[in-house]
């Protein structure tokens, strides 16, 4: 009898968390890393289906020790005047900072993509290609969202 | 009577030769080498240099004479610009349109954490043929001098001793002659990199 309530009571609690998985606020597709050793990287593609904006505040998997959300910005440097003659300098510099936070507006989408927006993934082993890292991402507003990434061959 | 006013034809022709003449001593008084360097097209030799390889063995730039060479720098630590530029160069020297005798010589900047011991894991990650250098600061900075590569080492958090190296991340192509061909961006993607190396043998 006691069993029967509760089975009862967590159908009718479980039921709106039910529904509400059915379309989810956020979604997370094409999510892939690189064979890897002491630091992973995951790229994916972030889509908010609700009408109000969303982050990306956190991420979790049992591969990482830690996992930071990272951005690459790129320094453009004016050419340099070197004895290179015909073949001037147009390098570039680009630097990697941590950011608190990734933004997802709402009813649209976000892509971690190289040279861009990516987690950096302090590994507890190495990334072989073929395999998948189970991910779990934290926003602000949905709440955490489980997904995975599978790891591409180089080539 | 007509009175011609120019000078006539055979006698200007006299003039020119003369000038000219005068005009070849002169040049021949200059040594050939010296003019090809003022007006002859700038000829960049690739800075030799000697490093530490992932086999702990000293690796020298012009020991590779006669194969082309792509050098490119980065770090282990980096996620996200250095392995994609390795991942397209993987890609692009295993193309069947390139002669395939390529090497890609990839140069720490960050030598207190890349030991050879760590670029052999990383490097391989990538391609087995792929050379990864290291060694001493001392022996690393006219290397990156040479090569125009500024870095600067940044904190990732404050609060850890976590940190990124912001560095240069152009692509030197050199020939088989040791000849600087030319220079590529980390953003070239794998069919640019493909052209590159075909073109810059």
């Amino acid at each position: 009898m006691m069993l029967r309530v509760l089975w009862i009571l967590l159908f009718v609690v479980g039921l709106p968390s039910l529904t509400s998985a059915e379309t989810p606020a956020i979604s997370v597709t094409d999510a892939w890393s690189r064979p890897a050793t002491g630091d992973g990287v995951i790229y994916a593609t972030l889509h908010n289906n609700a009408p109000v904006a969303d982050k990306l505040i956190g991420a979790s998997s049992p591969l990482a020790r830690h996992i930071g959300l990272h951005e690459t910005s790129e320094m453009k440097m004016p050419s340099m005047s070197t004895p290179m003659g015909k073949m001037p300098m147009t390098g570039s510099m680009t630097s990697m900072k941590a950011v608190s936070s990734i933004p997802v507006p709402a009813h649209g989408s976000t892509s971690l993509t190289p040279g861009g927006y990516h987690l950096m993934l302090d590994l507890r082993r190495d990334l072989k290609a073929g395999e998948t890292v189970p991910l779990r991402l934290h926003f602000a507003r949905a709440g955490w969202v489980t997904t995975s990434a599978q790891v591409r061959p180089i080539r | 009577m007509t009175v011609d006013p120019v000078t006539p034809p055979r006698s200007r022709a006299r003039v020119i030769t003369l000038v000219l003449i005068v005009l070849l001593l002169a040049l021949s008084a200059i040594p050939i080498a010296a003019l090809w360097r003022a007006f002859g097209p700038k000829v960049i030799v690739a800075p030799d240099f000697a490093l530490i390889d992932q086999d702990r063995r000293t690796f020298k730039l012009s020991g590779l004479r006669g194969h082309p060479v792509v050098v490119f720098f980065g770090y282990t630590h980096c996620p996200d610009v250095c392995p994609t530029t390795l991942a397209h160069l993987a890609q692009a020297v295993h193309s069947p349109t390139v002669p395939g005798d390529e090497h890609v010589v990839f140069i720490t900047v960050d030598p207190d954490r890349d030991s050879p011991g760590v670029l052999k894991r990383y490097v391989r990650l990538f391609d087995p043929q792929f050379v990864g250098l290291t060694g001493s600061l001392k022996s690393l900075e006219p290397v990156y001098a040479a090569y125009h590569m500024a870095r600067q080492a940044v904190p990732i958090n404050h609060g850890t001793d976590d940190y990124s190296v912001v560095h240069g991340t152009s692509l030197y192509y050199i020939g088989r002659d040791g000849i600087m061909k030319g220079f590529g961006s980390w953003e070239d993607d794998t069919p640019e990199l493909t052209q590159d190396l075909k073109r810059f043998q």
